[in-house]
């Protein structure tokens, strides 16, 4: 407890240090999204805990004052915390990967991620919200606790634990492996904290509005989180990643209601097109799952040491019935190609996996929407069965 | 009809009902992050992080040229925290300081429980001449848990080694019925209050307020976990006074240094068959008379409005009587408790916040094993829209 106490203590004052730097504060909420899923089989999310929104995940940002950005540098500082589930794909033990069901994998993290972002804009326009073009140099730290799954903490002598499972002989809790070398941060108390730098440059021509979306966005980052960075413990990360996105929107078709009356600046419908692919390249000696952690609608992601994926939509809007007031329909293709082998030496191999499907989404106010989403996994993970997967939910997003 | 289907419906018609009548109205957002060095820790269990949103609006219910307009407020807050009930007899619901029978003894004193929970209420109030009306329907759910941090079979909170459920028994008396079952448990009370404030001379504000608020089992109090987990009544009342004795700012335009003496009392009386976690005192008597006089420093604004010290020390003095809530032939207690406390807070950029705090109790009344001190600490965090 002392060391953690003490590390707060620092990350305190590194940031009340780096507060002070600023002429003057601000700070805006860029997102609080929860979504549960009130009945599925699709396994992303279903196990969480019924429709209570325990999976959120908040992301604020702290900007400083414009005289440090005189020259198109601005200093953000971006906070992330909440609750996510994660599949343990390969024993910590052996390496070998894990053949029992999904729900008996899962466990939940606990997390808190930040990072001190500073930019430099190559091209901007006064029109556009964000620079076309940017650099950026970054300062990150993640700090995760893994815990049981919770339908696991409901009863935990009826249920499997992923880690740990309830000896009725001896009347204990066993732990379920002898080491954690393949995933060397669920080791001891399963709390890891990491840190390091990152650079990229971001590319931004795009325009997104309520019913459409237009223009093309993409990004190359690197980041290196070397063993020898001093809030790094025993168990935290030691390696470098690339990750490269691009993605590309069109609409095609946008019908307007009549414009005039209450209907005035509404659509009656609107159909465009989305395709974003995603690359992460990750080598070093230990390499935390949350480094290669990927989805794909449906399922997970192998954790290789190289994954591409690609998502592709069809989003069709309207119709309109108030501003942030109307319904949608998307179809879309999930796919990830995962291949180098596992990462820290464990099994995973080179693989494919895809899944099609559909969403229906009611849209109230842009706080919530309720949603339905059914969809085929024709290629999973390792062992589990591809097959139709379907999820009823609900998203709070503010 | 499945129970989480009944409630869900119901929130969402509270939901959308809500929505509607505030569009385009005004937000408020606050999210936090805790750590303290008592109860909660970080590194020690989960984050404790809260978040809570409000949405406000005026409306015109009454003659304009004559009264405000009535203000609406939506609000929804959700919490992921550890909490504890300490333990009480099964045969009576007897509480911790009235231990009668061992044997049928829950003994759950050291223990904690994980509990994630989120509350949807929506209130209106009106301004009528001299008085303020405030209409309220609040809405929580919550799902307990073992502890995270947990993994000793024999300090498992809900759970025995055989995988029975501690509290699962029929005949038992429910004094904590939400920690029965599968412990998906809902609630729902609604509550009015008076307020009123007063220009007395000599004096910067005095107000007074007067509540009823009732949680009954029809009120859909019965169909989450098995159990009824409300039925209660309460009455309520509050009077505080409270003047400055200094005001000083800086040539800054930033506070130097405000001294403010308050006062002020207060009761309450809850009748009922089940009284729920939230409206339960330590010693669980349904009526309290208090006391309370404090003085409070709030100290100079260091960088913007929003950086300042504060301190406040206080004297409180509650007087507990009546029965035992959620305890079967309850006998008629009384429970004298009289504390000072001492607190001081350090609020950075209104971003982080530091806080201490001490107690000293002069009197314990019934829950005399406590310790006379206690003091904790507590980091705090959060953004504010």
């Amino acid at each position: 407890m002392k060391v953690i106490k003490k590390t707060i203590v620092i990350a305190l004052i590194l940031l009340l240090s780096f507060s002070l730097s600023a002429v003057s504060f601000s700070k805006s909420l860029l997102n609080v999204y929860s979504d549960s899923h009130l009945i599925s089989n699709s396994g992303n999310r279903g196990y969480l805990g019924g429709f209570f929104p325990l999976e959120a995940d908040y992301v604020y940002k702290v900007t400083p004052s414009k005289a440090m950005t005189d020259n198109g540098i601005s200093v953000n500082l971006n906070l992330s915390s909440g609750i996510k589930e994660r599949l343990l794909k390969v024993s910590p033990e052996s390496g070998e990967i894990l053949s029992r069901g999904r729900k008996e994998s899962m466990y939940q993290v606990h997390y808190i991620y930040a990072d001190i972002d500073i930019s430099k804009a190559i091209i901007e326009e006064p029109y556009m919200s964000e620079d076309i073009l940017a650099l950026h140099f970054s300062f990150l730290a993640d700090y995760e606790n893994s815990y049981e799954r919770f339908d696991w903490l409901s009863n935990p002598i009826n249920n499997n634990g992923v880690f740990s499972e309830f000896n009725t002989l001896s009347n204990t809790f066993e732990e379920k492996y002898n080491s954690y070398s393949y995933v060397p941060e669920l080791g001891g108390n399963r709390r890891v904290k990491n840190t390091g730098f990152g650079v990229g440059v971001v590319f931004n021509f795009k325009e997104e509005k309520e019913m459409t979306k237009d223009g093309i966005w993409g990004s190359l980052k690197g980041n290196y989180m070397p063993s020898w960075m001093p809030f790094n413990d025993k168990k935290g990360s030691d390696y470098f990643s690339i990750n490269l996105n691009a993605g590309f929107a069109m609409t095609l078709l946008e019908i307007s209601q009549m414009s005039f009356g209450p209907s005035r600046g509404l659509d009656a419908l609107s159909i465009y097109v989305e395709t974003e692919f995603d690359f992460v390249g990750a080598w070093g000696k230990n390499i935390p799952q949350m480094a290669v952690e990927r989805r794909i609608w449906g399922s997970f992601v192998p954790s290789s040491h190289m994954i591409a994926t690609n998502t592709t939509a069809l989003v069709i809007k309207g119709y309109q019935i108030y501003k942030d007031l109307y319904p949608s329909v998307s179809v879309f293709s999930d796919m990830a190609f995962a291949f180098g082998g596992g990462i820290n030496g464990a099994e995973g191999g080179t693989g494919f996996i895809g899944s099609l499907g559909a969403r229906i989404d009611f849209n109230i106010f842009s706080m919530f929407s309720l949603y339905g989403e059914i969809g085929y996994v024709y290629k999973d993970l390792y062992d589990y069965n591809p097959g139709l997967r379907y999820a009823l939910g609900a998203k709070v997003r503010i | 009809m499945p129970k989480n289907i009944k409630i869900l419906a119901t929130l969402l018609v509270v939901l959308i009902l809500i929505i509607q009548g505030a569009t385009a109205a005004d937000d408020t957002f606050k999210e936090s992050i805790t750590g303290s060095s008592g109860g909660l820790s970080i590194g020690e269990g989960v984050f404790p992080f809260s978040l809570s949103w409000s949405k406000n609006k005026d409306i015109t219910l009454l003659d304009e040229d004559e009264f405000d307009k009535a203000h609406l407020v939506f609000s929804f807050s959700s919490s992921v925290t550890r909490d504890r009930d300490y333990g009480y007899d099964l045969k009576t619901g007897s509480p911790s300081w009235d231990k009668q029978d061992a044997s049928s003894w829950t003994d759950n004193n050291d223990a904690y429980y994980f509990k994630p929970s989120a509350s949807i209420s929506i209130s209106l109030s009106q301004k009528f001449e001299k008085w303020t009306l405030k209409g309220s329907l609040n809405t929580k759910y919550s799902h307990l848990m073992e502890d995270l941090v947990s993994t000793v079979p024999s300090s498992l909170y809900f759970v025995n080694s055989d995988g029975s459920l501690k509290y699962n028994d029929k005949d038992a008396v429910a004094a904590y019925p939400w920690l029965y079952g599968e412990r998906n448990n809902f609630t729902t009370s609604l509550g009015f209050t008076l307020s009123r404030s007063y220009i007395v001379e000599g004096l910067d504000s005095m107000n007074v307020s007067v509540g009823v608020e009732m949680g009954p089992w029809w009120m859909l109090n019965s169909i989450s976990n098995g159990n009824r987990l409300s039925d209660y009544y309460r009455i309520s009342g509050t009077a505080g006074e409270s003047v400055k004795i200094k005001d000083t700012q800086q040539s800054i335009n930033l506070r130097w240094l405000n001294i403010t003496a308050s006062h002020s009392n207060s009761f309450s009386y809850t009748f009922g068959k089940i009284v729920p976690k939230e409206k339960l005192n330590s010693n669980r008597l349904k009526g309290v008379i208090s006391d309370t006089l404090s003085l409070s420093f709030a100290g100079p604004q260091l960088y913007d409005a929003s950086t300042s010290i504060s301190a406040s020390i206080s004297l409180n003095n509650s007087l507990y009587f009546g029965q035992v809530a959620n305890m079967k032939n309850s006998g008629f207690y009384y429970s004298y408790v009289s504390y000072l406390s001492l607190s001081g807070n350090l609020n950075l950029f209104g971003l982080i916040s530091f806080s201490v705090t001490g107690t000293r109790y002069l009197s314990q009344g019934l829950g005399s094993s406590n310790a006379l001190w206690s003091a904790s600490g507590e980091v705090y965090m959060s953004i504010n829209l």
